[in-house]
């Protein structure tokens, strides 16, 4: 799995490319935790194709603590396969989230 | 050397042997002969002792000087004048065998006893012989007598004396009885006389002789053996010598043992010449047998490793250089998009040339196919970087293809390279997308063909170091005979075509010399499996190993992500909460119209399946726990668990798609 963020005045966008799951889940919240103050967070997730509850905990993460803090979060470019995941827990309701 | 060894020691010994012989038997012939002779002339001394005597005594009574003999005809003059022993005239009594001396004369040798007993006058009886008595009968023919005399083995002469002359009457005045004139020459006395002087010659001779055989032996040796122990020497220790510096030897005349040292001098020069020769060449040839070796390992090291096995794919490869170096090469590697890149080349000639094209070759493709670049792409840079710069004008066939295991597509290119096989059910050749060799002309442009590789395919890939190799009779192994064991791998399970190939390959060219690299590659696109079991460590990085598994399995991408999210959050509950510490956990799954995946482990009893949260009463703003299993159930369209035998054993069933592949 990579990530690679993009910061763009006070909107950070963080690419996330292969599978997040319980092997990658570590890795994605040691990238996701250095935001250096953007009050808008975007997840792009177009490159992953894999989801698991490990995963899924970790975006639910982020996004309380971008939105506890008072920002705005979202997800977005999510292919069918792990918007099923988002679909099937319900997170589809709660989160801004954007289907590819 | 052993002077025993020396052949004119030898020859000097048995000269002198045969020289000895020779001496003994003209010694012995001279001996005979000269005895002989000798006899003879004393024979005829005494006859004519005797016959002097006779004539001598003529004109002499004899009888008047028995008492006086002093005053008569002087006996021992006879005996000195004819060298012999005893003269003497007896007068015989035939009757009583008796004899009675009248005169006497001794010689020089006469026995001591001869002259004390014999005198005149004396009588002594029986001893007249019959020779005397017939001469007394008046034979005059003074035969030579050898008998055992009265004093001596002797030679005797008789001679009747029957009358003297008489100066009174003037007349002859016969005897009353005729008298016996005896003159005698002892043997053993002669004998020890003619042995003296023949002992002299003899000891002469021998002497003479030897001093001769030694002298022969010391010339002999100075003139041959000695020069001959010098070129001996020499010969013997020409190698040892020649480290020091090589003389000539001397040639002094022209006989035979100068020609043998000329020889000697020509040979030598030739040899020393021609070790030279060798000793510069051996120099030589080692110094390039170790730069090829080193070569050699360097070309080896710089070639992956004979085995890779991935969940998509295996690859096996085998190289086996020849003597000389070739120039083969094989390469593979994962490129960043996960597709598999595979190239195998062989670069024309051989040797250290060939063996530097071809590392500068396996980097240039190495690093083409990294940068992403279709087979047709890397075989155009690679011939164009090759054809800028190479002066050796070498060339290189190499076959480049690129496999996707996403799609399960392969893209090939070939530059000149031999065509390479598909094994699948049946055997397919492929001849297309085929350009010239890379490495000479630039600009080249070559094409990429697409295939479509089923699992378990495999695509064989050499070099013509298999088709071409020999029999010891000198007979190609030929890709007739590769085609028909490569058929034999249709349908096999055996994912090693290679050592089907080579253990023909093997006998076949028993006892042949290898002449070119043999080398052969091929990647085997794994075949669909219905069913794995995992022995699984209750550590999340076994994680890998299920993903793995999972791949493997005949069932559409989807329906293995569905799989693998299962399995994923079953897996990690296990971890977290069966154990205290490690414990181990069993995976088994099977493809059918259902698919079943069977999670066994012996942790603390625990039903997954009870108490699953309820996702509408889920608190999503602040819970975050549960979500994992609720997850399996909600993908798993059938579920079962069970403890038994102290296990946890769980059952998820999943529908599976008509196979959308």
């Amino acid at each position: 799995m990579n990530v690679t963020k993009k910061l763009d005045s006070d909107t950070m966008t963080i690419f996330v490319e292969g599978w997040l799951d319980t092997l990658t889940a570590e890795q994605f919240r040691s990238e996701a935790q250095q935001l250096e103050g953007a009050e808008k967070v975007i997840l792009d997730l177009s490159k992953v194709d894999y989801i698991s509850s490990a995963g899924l905990r970790e975006v639910v993460a982020l996004h309380r603590s971008v939105t506890g803090s008072g920002g705005s979060f979202s997800v977005r470019g999510v292919v069918p396969a792990v918007m099923d995941v988002f679909t099937l827990t319900g997170f589809d309701k709660k989160l801004d989230i954007t289907p590819a | 050397m052993k002077k025993t060894k020396s052949i004119f020691f030898k020859t000097a010994i048995i000269l002198a042997l045969v020289v000895l012989l020779l001496d003994v038997l003209v010694l012995a012939l001279t001996y005979n002969i000269t005895y002989n002779n000798n006899l003879e002339l004393a024979e005829s001394r005494l006859r004519n002792a005797a016959e002097m005597t006779l004539k001598s005594t003529e004109t002499y009574n004899l009888y008047d000087y028995v008492d006086k003999p002093e005053e008569g005809f002087n006996f021992d003059m006879i005996c000195e004048m004819f060298d012999i022993t005893y003269v003497y005239v007896v007068e015989p009594d035939v009757r009583t065998r008796s004899e009675t001396y009248i005169a006497i004369g001794f010689g020089e040798n006469a026995s001591e006893e001869a002259i004390n007993t014999r005198y005149p006058g004396i009588r002594v009886d029986g001893e007249l012989n019959d020779s005397e008595i017939e001469a007394y009968n008046g034979n005059d023919d003074g035969v030579i007598l050898h008998e055992l005399s009265r004093f001596d083995d002797s030679l005797i002469c008789y001679l009747p004396c029957t009358q003297y002359f008489d100066f009174k009457s003037n007349d002859y005045v016969e005897y009353k009885a005729p008298l016996v004139v005896g003159a005698e020459l002892s043997l053993n006395d002669y004998n020890r006389s003619f042995q003296r002087q023949f002992n002299v010659i003899t000891i002469l001779t021998i002497t003479l002789t030897l001093l001769m055989v030694v002298a022969f032996g010391v010339i002999l040796y100075f003139k041959v053996s000695h020069p001959l122990r010098v070129i001996t020497a020499r010969i013997s220790h020409f190698v040892t010598d020649r480290k020091k510096g090589f003389t000539k030897l001397k040639v002094k005349g022209e006989d035979e043992l100068a020609q043998m040292s000329q020889a000697f001098n020509t040979m030598a020069e030739e040899i020393d010449t021609y070790i030279g020769d060798i000793e510069a060449l051996t120099r030589e040839k080692h110094t390039q047998e170790a730069e090829l070796n080193i070569a050699r390992r360097i070309q080896m090291g710089l070639l992956q490793p004979d085995n890779f096995d991935t969940a998509k794919m295996d690859i096996d490869a085998y190289i086996l250089p020849a003597k000389d170096v070739g120039g083969d090469l094989y390469d593979y590697c994962v490129l960043d998009d996960g597709r598999i890149f595979t190239a195998i080349a062989d670069v024309s000639g051989k040797g250290i040339s060939a063996s530097l094209f071809m590392s500068r070759a396996i980097t240039l493709l190495h690093q083409y196919a990294q940068r992403g670049y279709s087979p047709a792409r890397i075989l155009e840079r690679f011939n164009d970087t090759l054809a800028a710069q190479n002066p050796s004008g070498l060339f290189i066939t190499a076959f480049v293809a690129i496999f996707d295991p996403q799609k399960h597509e392969l893209v090939y290119s070939n530059a000149g390279h031999n065509y390479p096989y598909i094994i699948s059910d049946k055997l397919v050749t492929l001849d297309s997308a085929h350009g010239v060799a890379a490495g000479l002309f630039a600009g080249e442009a070559f094409e990429d063909a697409t295939l479509r590789l089923a699992p378990g395919d495999i695509l064989f890939m050499f070099t013509d170091g298999v088709n071409e190799a020999k029999s010891a009779s000198g007979e190609f192994y030929s890709t007739q005979r590769l085609e028909d064991r490569l058929r034999t791998c249709i349908g096999s399970d055996d994912p090693a075509a290679i050592h089907v190939v080579l253990d023909e390959l093997k006998s076949f060219t028993e006892g042949a010399e290898q002449n070119d690299d043999i080398t052969m590659l091929t990647m085997r696109v794994k075949p669909y499996v219905s069913e794995v079991t995992l022995n699984l460590k209750s550590d999340k990085s076994e994680l890998v190993r299920i993903r793995s598994a999972i791949d493997q399995l005949d069932i559409s991408e989807d329906k293995k992500k569905t799989l693998y999210l299962a399995a994923e959050e079953i897996f990690v509950n296990i971890c977290s909460y069966a154990y205290d510490t490690q414990g181990e956990a069993g995976l088994n799954i099977t493809v059918g119209n259902v698919i079943g995946m069977t999670f066994t482990d012996s942790g603390a009893p625990f039903d997954p399946t009870a108490d699953v949260i309820d996702i509408n009463d889920y608190d999503h703003e602040h819970s975050i726990g549960g979500l994992g299993r609720f997850l399996v159930f909600s993908v798993a369209d059938r579920y079962d668990y069970e403890y038994k035998d102290g296990k946890n054993i769980l059952s998820l069933y999943f529908n599976n798609e008509v196979n959308d592949r």
